[in-house]
């Protein structure tokens, strides 16, 4: 007879039955579930999605794989690629092979007579579920070695309380279902075996139960297919039959109850995971930050975050890998990312059930979500690098801190700072007449941009005009750029701060107005190039300016040097998509780097174009060891890697990297406007200084290469206090790049350690 | 000419202040030997007080009831009645929190004209020619009034080193009406900060901290400095608005002003308001990376690095020195 | 419900070099930026302060001169009720006579209980308005004062006057009275720009004509000009030892070393 899956085989008909309409029943709870969910979501502010074409449903299958089917992010965790892998994989399958099964028997036994998993079909049924729930069982005793025997901070620290009890029950629940799986699976294969040793049925029953007798037995002959099983089945060795049947309906029965309980729990727990984070990943998105929610200062957070934001909040699992990352937390400032995330989750969850509350832990979110955690915040993307669902952290934190502005609870320290750049147009309360005064020290003198038109107009920024230690980097570059002959100019006392910080630290309404002061200049002006040394400015000018954001502008058209005259003149009015009062809607930004019009370079990526193409010569390799330190808003924002380095190979550095480089560069602890903020007493070392004692770590390397005018202060002050002056300089690169193309060796660049 | 100048005296805390000794001395420079300077007390003086107001020609007591009280508008009228019976042509008030009530209260209430932040004065035939300090100090105006009654708010300093003879110093005592007194402002009491052992007045070496010492860790090396020459650490108003130095240990126009032999200004800019309290000091050294600073103009000698280098090297000198001794 | 009234200036902001024109009996007034007074950005915050305490009403003054209106608008987000401005058609802003002169004939109209303002101005060298205004109202008046909110009963409430040495004299003043701030009892508050936005589209003054007229003081102007730099510090330079051997060594003969 040709093997047939015994699907309800010993199962007597109420059960079969009871078992449907559990089976229902926790179905429509499901479906009711992730109605109640996307309600809650849809109560959040409004976040447009993009233009949804082609190109962007590509994006989302190309996210699928990546995040979901195989998690890029956890591949440098070896260990939990691993255990995701087994058990999401382990689960789909069984899953599938769930629904074959329900339509193996419901359709096309019981209504079409036929059977759909019969003979080679069923035997490979047999053996992919087998492994399936082999990896699956893998998957969690790795999974429950991790989390409780070696107890890794990211899991335990800070201490969750709804954490562990979800943790200990999907975990409990899992394990209980691949177990009873494989028990009733030897113990259908025991009773096959044993039936077909005996001549006679074993039952007076006729009929049906007959034909699952006979079905079971069939199945048994093929046990060699459900390896696992076959296995399992010797443990049972010389049980009578009836005890046999008795403790397979048991341990049924409890598989049943297992994986409905799991199921039940999904919209309660991390589990939903499954659910959000599989929507969050799919549906496209915006990647700048979403709009203001109008003032309701005193709301809870959860009514400052949009509909994307509810979303990917709700996808959390407090992993922890954010936090292992976070330079505040490093720091021993009171911010955990995932603490952050965590708690809105909780808040999430208690909307979605009105109120439960152990669905949140309140205690701790005093704590999480406190001005100060919100405060401590470097919007450095370390943590969002790291999300295995790829949340975005830093939104939250913006979302959030616009919240406390509306209050006027702000840091020590910020008000004096916003109100200069209300009053002054930059930071540091300096008269904005002084601003170009830097230039005062160069032999040449620059080009005005405001008043004439320059080829390049430089964008100079807050810290490079007014710092005495960052203006002379900038002199350093107008040195360069003279030399490279190239036709540059600077905005002067009209320039104000690009407002980067500002919206960073959650003053929307004053980036906005910043916006528009700078853009009165650069709007209808014929300049071909935005080149600035700030890479703050540049994210702020390239993403969220709205200018060179032309969907007509094709990658072609930023290519250097191609049709200049129309370049220079599709500069887009962002003033179409505002409205008077001042909200603004989503800024179009494409994060992926493929230039969309792009003409705003940051000097990095200017002084690799002038040297690659020969404008720029290098008279002398300068031969020296040393690091390169990637500003978040360069490199980790803009994936600015390689032009730096490139740079710094092409004028003969031997280039050492720190054991966090590239995307997982450590934050100097400028950003999020933290560089205004007036300091916590007590909080330990700082990130910058932590940052130096990793670049003393290297072998032979004396100079820490900067690109960054904040960098530049923040690691100067850092060497000095860890008394490391005579061991290591900071320098930026364009000091590197002057040294090594400057035709008289007697200006060479001394550097600020 | 100027017959007659009148110097509402400030008595605070049972002492004649400082500042009242300076506008009588100024009152006598400027007026020359030719003048009456009638200095006029509010209420009975303690004994020790009168003595401190030799340099007038005539003490004026006004008395009894609440005119000791410190309320400025109740002794301006009191005082406004006065004036015009006892030929006064020039009021001089000190620009103290008392003094800014008074000056221009009575200034009001007898019509006459009133020079405010006034840095020193010259009397000429045609009558009185001052000059202003405004704008932080930045800005300068020189003013000149006619033969007239008018009343002027001296700043301090400019007449402090002045030694002047003493006066005839009669005594006079006037009667006032309880009705005069205008019962709309009472004082109460004085509220005292939370007092300290140090009361940085008396100190001979004082180091001050300003923003530039930018975390409260690093006041260590302030600290470490101060006891090196044997002082005490305070601080100008950022400082302490922050609550790094309580209030007892602020320098400047609303803390304390010292007269130390040594004062040294770390990561101070040298704004007026905190130079104001520090700038009788006998020898002034600034630190500041800033070589543009105000402080300089204030210093005797000024070192234009980073505060963070030098401090420690000035502190390794200062004990290389005393084992070499 | 308590009607208060502030009274918010504009004096020169120091950050800028100052530019003295050149018949040198003025300020360049074309030349010269603006910026709120600081003692009177301090008197709208205990403004503000005692309205939300007390429930009163509060009515913001200003003379119409240079950027006035983003001031305004700014008190308005912050929560004024009301706000006049007095009309200044002229090219220099008015100074303290002609400020008491306005507001001693505005303020009657007002039906105040409280007038603050800043003590003290920085451009004020014949006159100093609030304590001045108080005269002219025949109100009572105390000055250099922080915190102006208890009510102590009976229409009289305390205030705190400021003295040296973080010292205060607590006092008590009969309403109607003008109170010269110096500081607010808590330092004013920050408005994000949003909102000052919105209110500069909502917000409506009133615009008083003839209140204010040209007034000449007594006091006659020879000159003005910028303080000149009278000293500098001998400045000590070397290496951070040197200067240090350098500075021990002038301390020991100055004799100031123990």
């Amino acid at each position: 007879m040709v093997p047939v899956r015994p699907t309800f085989w010993n199962i007597p008909t109420p059960s079969e039955i009871a078992q449907y309409i559990l089976g229902l029943g926790v179905a429509i709870f499901l479906v009711w579930a992730v109605l109640r969910h996307i309600q809650c979501w849809r109560k959040g502010a409004s976040e447009p999605l993009p233009p949804l074409g082609r190109q962007v449903w590509r994006e989302s299958i190309r996210r699928l794989v990546r995040f979901v089917l195989v998690p890029e992010r956890l591949r440098e965790d070896l260990y939990g690629f691993v255990t995701h892998l087994a058990i999401f994989w382990g689960m789909v399958f069984l899953a599938l092979g769930t629904i074959i099964a329900t339509v193996d028997w419901d359709l096309f036994h019981l209504v079409l007579g036929g059977r759909l998993l019969s003979g080679l079909s069923y035997k490979l049924f047999e053996l992919v579920l087998d492994l399936a729930g082999v990896a699956l069982l893998v998957g969690l005793l790795l999974a429950i070695i991790r989390r409780y025997f070696w107890r890794p901070a990211r899991l335990s620290v800070p201490r969750l309380p709804r954490d562990k009890w979800q943790s200990a029950v999907i975990l409990g629940l899992l394990l209980t279902v691949a177990v009873t799986g494989f028990i009733v699976e030897g113990l259908r294969i025991r009773a096959g075996v044993v039936l077909s040793e005996t001549a006679a049925p074993a039952t007076a029953d006729t009929g049906d139960l007959a034909e699952a007798d006979q079905a079971v037995t069939v199945a048994a002959t093929v046990r060699a297919w459900s390896p696992v099983g076959a296995v399992t089945s010797e443990a049972f060795r010389g049980l009578p039959l009836g005890t046999v049947r008795r403790l397979h309906l048991v341990i049924w029965w409890i598989h049943a109850i297992a994986a409905f309980g799991f199921l039940l729990l999904i919209p309660f727990t991390k589990a939903n995971h499954l659910i959000a984070g599989l929507a969050h990943v799919i549906i496209p998105r915006q990647d700048g930050l979403p709009s203001a929610v109008s003032g309701d200062g005193e709301a809870t957070p959860l009514r400052a975050l949009t509909w994307r934001q509810r979303l990917e909040v709700s996808a959390c699992t407090s992993c922890g890998k954010c936090q292992e990352a976070c330079p505040a937390h490093l720091a021993n400032n009171p911010l955990t990312p995932k603490g952050l995330v965590w708690g809105l989750h909780g808040l999430f969850m208690q909307d979605v059930w009105l109120g439960w509350k152990t669905l949140a832990d309140s205690q701790n979110e005093q704590l999480w979500l406190s001005d100060e955690a919100l405060w401590s915040c470097y919007s450095c993307r370390a943590c969002e690098e790291k999300c295995p669902l790829a949340i975005r952290h830093t939104g939250l934190v913006v979302a959030l801190r616009r919240r406390l502005v509306d209050r006027g609870a702000l840091a020590d320290g910020l008000q004096e700072v916003l109100v200069n750049l209300q009053r002054y147009g930059n930071s540091l309360g300096q008269s904005p007449r002084k601003r170009g005064d830097w230039t005062r020290a160069l032999p040449f003198s620059v080009k005005n941009a405001a008043r004439e038109p320059v080829e390049y107009l430089w964008f100079v920024g807050d810290y490079a005009s007014y710092d005495p230690r960052a203006q002379q980097v900038s002199q350093t570059v107008a040195r360069i750029l003279h030399l490279a002959n190239l036709d540059f100019g600077i905005l002067y006392e009209k320039e104000k701060n690009a407002g980067n910080d500002v919206r960073r630290v959650g003053e929307e309404g004053l980036f906005e107005w910043l916006r528009e002061e700078n853009l009165k200049l650069l709007k209808g002006r014929p300049w071909r190039w935005l080149i600035t040394s700030d890479p703050h400015s540049f994210h702020a000018l390239r993403h969220e300016y709205g200018l060179g954001g032309c969907e007509t502008s094709s990658k072609g058209a930023a290519a250097r040097g191609e049709r200049a005259e129309e370049v220079g003149s599709t500069l887009v009015t962002v003033g179409a998509t505002e409205n008077p009062s001042g909200t603004s809607v989503t800024d179009p930004v494409d994060r992926n780097g493929d230039d969309n019009g792009l003409r705003v370079r940051h000097t990095a990526e200017l002084f690799w174009d002038l040297l690659s193409t020969g404008r720029l010569k290098v008279v002398r390799k300068l031969g020296r060891r040393v690091t390169y330190h990637d500003p978040c808003y360069l490199g980790r924002y803009n994936n600015v890697f390689e032009p730096p380095r490139a740079v710094l190979k092409a004028i003969g550095c031997d280039l050492v990297e720190m054991p966090r480089h590239g995307p997982e560069s450590f934050c100097c602890g400028a950003g999020g406007g933290r560089i205004w903020m007036k300091d916590r007493p007590g909080s330990g070392e700082r990130p910058a200084e932590m940052r130096v004692r990793e670049a003393l770590q290297l072998e032979g390397v004396s100079e820490l290469v900067v690109a960054c005018p904040k960098d530049l202060v923040m690691f100067q002050d850092a060497i000095k206090a860890v008394r490391a002056e005579e061991r290591i300089r900071v320098v930026d690169l364009a000091d590197l790049v002057w040294e090594s193309v400057t035709p008289t060796p007697d200006n060479p660049a001394t550097g600020y350690g | 000419m100027i017959r007659r100048i009148l110097v509402p005296v400030e008595i605070y805390r049972n002492q004649v202040t400082d500042l009242t000794r300076e506008v009588l001395a100024a009152a006598r420079v400027v007026g020359g030997e030719q003048c009456e300077v009638v200095a006029c007390v509010f209420g009975e003086p303690p004994p020790e007080a009168v003595a401190r107001l030799q340099v007038a020609d005539r003490i004026l007591i006004l008395r009894d009831g609440q005119v000791g009280q410190p309320v400025a508008i109740a002794q301006a009228a009191v005082l406004s009645r006065r004036l015009a019976q006892l030929g006064v042509d020039v009021v001089f008030v000190g620009s103290s929190s008392w003094g800014l009530d008074l000056a221009p209260l009575l200034a009001s209430f007898v019509d006459a004209p009133l020079i405010a932040n006034c840095q020193n004065l010259e009397c000429t035939t045609e009558g009185l020619r001052a000059t202003c300090r405004i704008c932080a100090g930045k800005l300068l105006v020189d003013v000149e009034i006619g033969q007239r009654l008018a009343v002027v708010l001296l700043l301090s300093g400019s007449y402090a080193r002045y030694e002047v003879p003493p006066g005839k110093g009669v005594i006079e005592k006037c009667e006032v009406a309880p009705e005069e007194w205008d019962a709309r402002v009472t004082f109460l009491r004085w509220v005292e900060p939370a007092r300290e052992d140090i009361d940085i007045t008396q100190e001979s070496t004082l180091v001050a901290v300003g923003r530039g010492i930018e975390r409260q860790e690093n006041l260590t090396l302030a600290e470490e400095l101060a006891e090196a020459l044997g002082g005490v650490v305070c601080g100008s108003r950022p400082v302490i608005d922050q609550g790094w130095l309580p209030p007892t240990r602020q320098v400047g126009k609303s803390g304390m002003t010292v007269k130390p032999k040594l004062y040294f200004a770390l990561g101070i800019s040298g704004a007026p308001e905190h130079v104001e309290g520090m700038k009788d000091a006998e020898l002034i050294v600034a630190i500041n990376r800033d070589e543009r600073a105000p402080i300089f103009n204030v210093a005797h000698y000024g070192i234009a690095a980073d505060l963070f280098d030098v401090v420690p090297a000035i502190k390794e000198a200062l004990v290389a020195r005393r084992q070499e001794v | 419900m308590m009607n208060i009234v502030a009274v918010v200036r504009l004096v020169p902001d120091l950050v800028e070099q100052l530019v003295v024109n050149p018949e040198e009996d003025n300020l360049d007034w074309d030349q010269t930026a603006l910026t709120l007074n600081e003692s009177d950005d301090h008197a709208l915050e205990e403004a503000l302060l005692v309205k939300e305490k007390h429930h009163g009403q509060l009515t913001v003054v200003a003379f119409d001169y240079g950027e006035i209106d983003q001031v305004l608008y700014m008190a308005a987000a912050k929560g004024a009720d009301r706000i006049i401005k007095i009309a200044w058609p002229h090219p220099e802003p008015p100074n303290s006579l002609e400020m008491v002169g306005a507001l001693g004939r505005l303020v009657p109209t007002l039906q105040a209980d409280l007038v603050v303002m800043g003590c003290q101005s920085q451009t004020e060298f014949f006159g100093m308005a609030a304590a001045q205004l108080a005269a002219r109202l025949g109100w009572p008046y105390v000055g250099v004062v922080r915190g102006v909110q208890n009510q102590a009963g009976g229409g009289w409430w305390k205030v705190f006057k400021e003295y040296p040495g973080a010292v205060l004299a607590e006092m008590e003043v009969q309403l109607p009275a003008v109170i010269g701030i110096l500081t607010a009892s808590q330092p004013p508050r920050y408005v994000p720009v949003s909102r000052i936005r919105a209110a500069s589209q909502t917000a409506r003054f009133e615009t008083i004509d003839g209140m204010a007229k040209p007034e000449e003081s007594a006091v006659n102007i020879r000159r003005v000009y910028l303080t000149p730099a009278t000293s500098h510090a001998e400045m000590l330079k070397g290496t951070e030892e040197e200067v240090a051997r350098r500075l021990v060594d002038l301390l020991v003969e100055r004799g100031v070393l123990k």
